[in-house]
């Protein structure tokens, strides 16, 4: 992934930059999002959620690390292209992509077409439905439910269009920066970073005031 | 709703929130959630995506675990669909769990207890008729009257568990009776208090003196900072070793915290104190001990540096199943980190029986690198102060007989007494009869005090009255006599929360919304309770007339700032006395840091050995060939065995590493069983078994343990989600061992079988 390659085409380039060694696997995210965004019941249904990787290094000795999920707002977008109403778009000015319910039939086809199964079927609406980016608390100046809640200040969230706000700087000092699926062609806006020894310093300081 | 009387209007002029609550446009809500570099620019789409309404904001502190983070809590339309932690508070600053966060699942969990019930078929048969609270009252009052007059008060006792516990201890102490127990303490951090106490003079209480934030190395003794998540305090953990502290974590279980940690001893099981006491011997031989501060605040170094001399590594590496070069390599990094290193134990200390000595072990090798009230070491403790008179008619411990040893053969504190015990005496009758449980928020059948089913018939047996007092009908409302319905954290007023803490603080709690049924606060039942005993003099009628004399008791200015903010943090406390150059104080007998307890030395001539002034090494009971040590743990995402009812909680608990045992791919392999076969746990102690539970093989236990998470395995068949699911580990809890110095439990000298269902 070229990390300088983030172009002006949107208004509001927002990007989710996740920093998965802080992630503690509490799954605070997944809670906050569901009830703030009335998910339905069901483990299968779920905007974001923790993955835990259960793994052992080449001397046998166990590990574990977790992967936060959430829909990735695909600059190339598969689900919008496959949707047949065009309840899967974009809003308008931003990369964030959302599914109107009133659009919305419920072919699933999206559901099929999302490399990251990170959509799900609300039985009650009979609709898709995924994670806006809280687009609705963002446009009102309010951070994502999961990042406020974040116990492991693994979730960042801003503007990428902003050379000044957090996610650019994270982005731009990153010792590594990988998205999921890059052989998709997807072009993801959300980023998994590792960050520089220097950086981690640095970026500790900046949080705690 | 009936907000704060004296400052309604202050309330809402400061927080503009009036019943139609913030504007979404309002610069309000970016003050809240100051986000610099969104939402400059108004966006144009449709309404549906680009609206959001923040709802009416109240501040409560959380109820989902004891750590009571500040929490802001969002309604709409008097529905609460979001908690926010409060940046305000230094609990959590900002931050909320899955647990905190789901304080909502608890308040919409459709099986809540909903109005008062009374028990018409036998005791855990599930039939019930409902009553109105007035007869309710009136049945316990009858039935306490009664056993009173025959037993005398010690026979009415109580078992209380988190916010709501001093008021049902001033109940029992208020009618003249010892009969209380806090399963919080002799269940959980008693021997880690008591070890404290006797070395240091302080104990590091609920929310623990350890600065991680500014730590360059943790020593983490079988504690788990994630498993047993507490919000600021994990966040701080994180944030020092996702900044190059290290970590070292010893535990015979990789946990999500090992998993984190840059060295992690895999140790056998109850050996600890060999391992402590072979890093003191380290740091001595090597001459890695702070002197000055030595010389200056400790007592008893000389005794101490001999006694350790035979605590070789070489001894402890055969002991704990670690090499000698990782134990050496560990105490250098502790050393090399010094003074801004920390060594802690588990929180929960009840595991082998010989706790307390373990724990002081740990309290001695902080000492010896001088890391008291010094950034990264230990904190000194601040109490928020209230200029409130105390009040006088608050009941006073009233003496006499007791049902346990707590201040004759056990060190301890009246207040919390022995739960133990306390189930003991009810059993047998001895040394009095216990009849009447008035209990409040616990669960004494999940929560590993009571155990397997055989011995909670003959407990409950012997009880005249059984009253539950609860949120959710969890397994000991299921087999109570009367069910009294507690409005949620939510819904009610309590007691502002006084913190003593690194950053001490007051945090208020109100309603968020009027209580969805008919359900009362802690004050006005203990009132409803106490009154017609005539000791209803002791109580407020409800939280809030408590909540007024408290707010009423600070200057204007420093109430209004409570009011708006939810918290008052008390800035003058200085956590670091050594750095700012003071002299400490330490409240012992001698004054000092007692590597040497002279408390214990006069034990040890009555006692013997197990109270030898110096901590000695007692090796652990083996598991018989065949059979497996039964180790516990926490989910993060689990209070306690309270909130397995939550369907939100449960979803991100369902896997066999939440409700399954767990067991080496080796042991599995001796037993012809594979991943994912169901196998039932039986009990060595006790004869209990399991349903067909999973099993989950994995490296992560160590060889010839077994291990399963806390709080799962409920019984009662009133909470639909949590019912059956998952192993009640409770069952299989040592229950008869215990540490001789403080009498708390010694839970994991238990010992199973695993066979294939």
């Amino acid at each position: 992934m070229d990390k300088e390659n983030n172009k002006n085409q949107y208004e509001h380039h927002y990007a989710m930059v996740i920093i998965p060694e802080r992630c503690l696997g509490c799954d605070a995210c997944y809670a906050a999002c569901k009830y703030g965004w009335d998910v339905p019941e069901g483990e299968e249904k779920w905007r974001t959620k923790v993955l835990e990787i259960e793994d052992s290094y080449p001397d046998n000795t166990p590990k574990v690390s977790f992967l936060p999920l959430l829909c990735n707002h695909c600059t190339n977008a598969p689900c919008i292209d496959v949707c047949p109403t065009g309840a899967s778009q974009r809003i308008v000015g931003t990369d964030v992509v959302v599914v109107d319910p009133d659009m919305c039939i419920g072919c699933k086809a999206c559901m099929e077409a999302c490399p990251y199964e990170a959509r799900y079927f609300n039985e009650k609406t009979k609709t898709v439905d995924k994670c806006t980016f809280c687009i609705p608390r963002v446009s009102n100046g309010l951070e994502p439910f999961c990042v406020r809640t974040c116990v492991g200040k693994s979730r960042n969230f801003g503007d990428l269009n902003d050379p000044d706000s957090e996610v650019s700087k994270l982005l731009k000092e990153a010792a590594e920066v990988h998205v999921l699926k890059p052989e998709e062609g997807t072009q993801p806006n959300v980023y998994y970073i590792t960050l520089s020894k220097e950086q981690k310093v640095n970026w500790e300081s900046r949080i705690k005031q | 709703m009936d907000k704060y009387s004296i400052s309604r209007r202050a309330f809402m002029r400061v927080l503009g929130m009036g019943a139609v609550g913030i504007s979404a446009t309002s610069g309000l809500a970016s003050t809240l959630n100051p986000l610099k570099d969104l939402g400059k620019k108004k966006l144009s789409k449709e309404e549906k995506f680009l609206t959001y309404d923040p709802g009416k904001m109240t501040h409560t502190y959380c109820e989902m675990c004891f750590w009571n983070c500040g929490v802001n809590v969002y309604t709409r339309n008097k529905k609460v669909f979001h908690l926010e932690g409060n940046v305000k508070n230094p609990n959590n600053n900002g931050r909320l769990c899955a647990k905190g966060n789901s304080g909502i699942g608890q308040l919409y969990d459709p099986n809540r207890l909903k109005f008062p019930m009374i028990r018409t078929g036998k005791r855990g048969e599930g039939k019930w008729q409902r009553v109105t609270w007035g007869e309710a009252f009136e049945y316990i009052n009858n039935k306490l009257k009664n056993i009173i007059k025959q037993y005398g008060v010690n026979a009415v006792g109580s078992a209380p568990h988190c916010t709501g516990t001093g008021i049902f201890r001033d109940l029992i102490w208020a009618l003249g009776s010892t009969s209380v127990a806090l399963p919080d303490w002799s269940q959980c951090l008693g021997a880690r208090e008591i070890a404290w106490q006797l070395t240091y003079g302080n104990e590091p209480t609920d929310h623990e003196p350890w600065d991680f934030e500014n730590s360059k190395c943790m020593v983490l003794f079988g504690r788990d900072m994630i498993g047993a998540i507490h919000t600021g305090q994990t966040a701080a953990f994180n944030n020092a070793i996702s900044t190059g502290a290290k970590l070292i974590v010893v535990d015979p279980r990789l946990s999500p915290t090992a998993a984190r940690a840059d060295y992690w001893l895999q140790i056998k099981p109850g050996t600890d104190t060999a391992l402590v006491l072979s890093m003191i011997h380290i740091l001595i031989r090597d001459n890695l001990v702070n002197k000055e501060f030595i010389e200056k605040y400790c007592y008893g170094y000389e005794k101490l540096v001999g006694h350790v001399k035979q605590y070789t590594p070489e001894w402890a590496a055969k002991e704990c199943e670690i090499p000698v070069k990782t134990i050496e390599k560990v105490t250098q990094e502790f050393a090399k980190a010094a003074p801004h290193a920390v060594a802690i134990s588990s929180r929960r200390t009840s595991r082998y029986g010989n706790d307390t000595q373990w724990v002081r072990s740990i309290a001695i090798l902080n000492a010896l690198i001088g890391n008291y009230g010094i950034q990264g070491g230990i904190a000194e403790l601040g109490k928020f102060k209230l200029n409130l008179k105390e009040d006088e008619l608050k009941p006073k411990y009233p003496g006499g007989e007791r049902y346990d040893k707590v201040g004759t053969r056990h060190l301890g504190n009246v207040g919390f007494g022995n739960i133990n015990a306390f189930i003991e005496a009810t059993r047998t009758g001895k040394p009095y009869p216990i009849k009447a449980w008035i209990n409040w928020g616990s669960n004494l059948i999940g929560g590993s005090s009571l155990g397997d089913i055989k011995r909670l018939h003959e407990v409950i047996e012997n009880l005249d009255l059984i009253v539950s007092i609860d949120v959710i009908p969890n397994d000991m409302v299921y087999y109570s006599d009367v069910v009294l319905p507690s409005s949620t954290y939510l819904e009610r007023y309590d007691t502002p929360y006084t913190k003593e803490g690194i950053y001490p603080f007051i945090a208020l709690r109100e309603p968020a919304i009027d209580p969805l049924y008919d359900t009362k606060d802690a004050w006005e039942i203990a009132y409803n309770i106490a009154k017609p005993l005539g000791i209803g003099a002791y109580f407020k009628k409800s939280a809030k007339e408590r909540v007024d004399e408290i707010l009423n008791s600070f200057e204007p200015e420093q109430r209004e700032t409570l009011i708006k903010e939810g918290v008052l943090v008390d800035k003058t406390h200085d956590p670091f006395p050594q750095a700012s150059g003071k002299k400490l104080k330490f409240n012992t007998p001698t004054g000092k840091i007692e590597l040497y307890s002279t408390e214990l030395e006069k034990l040890e001539k009555e006692y013997g050995k197990s109270h030898s002034p110096l901590p000695h090494y007692t090796p652990p009971n083996e598991p018989e060939e065949g059979t497996f040590r039964f180790l516990i743990g926490r989910p993060s995402v689990h209070s306690h065995a309270r909130s397995q009812n939550i369907e939100v909680l449960a979803e991100l608990s369902s896997s066999p590493k939440d409700l399954g045992v767990w067991m080496h791919p080796e042991d599995a392999e001796k037993l012809a069983l594979k991943d994912g076969d169901k196998v039932i746990i039986h009990s060595v102690n006790n004869g209990s078994k399991s349903k067909p539970t999973t099993l989950k093989v994995t490296n992560r236990i160590k060889r010839r343990n077994v291990f399963v998470m806390h709080g799962f395995g409920h019984i009662s068949p009133m909470l639909k989600v949590a019912y059956n699911k998952g192993v009640n580990d409770a069952m299989f809890c040592n229950r008869k061992d215990t540490d001789p110095i403080t009498g708390t439990a010694a839970l994991l000298n238990s010992f199973v079988k695993i066979e294939k269902a």
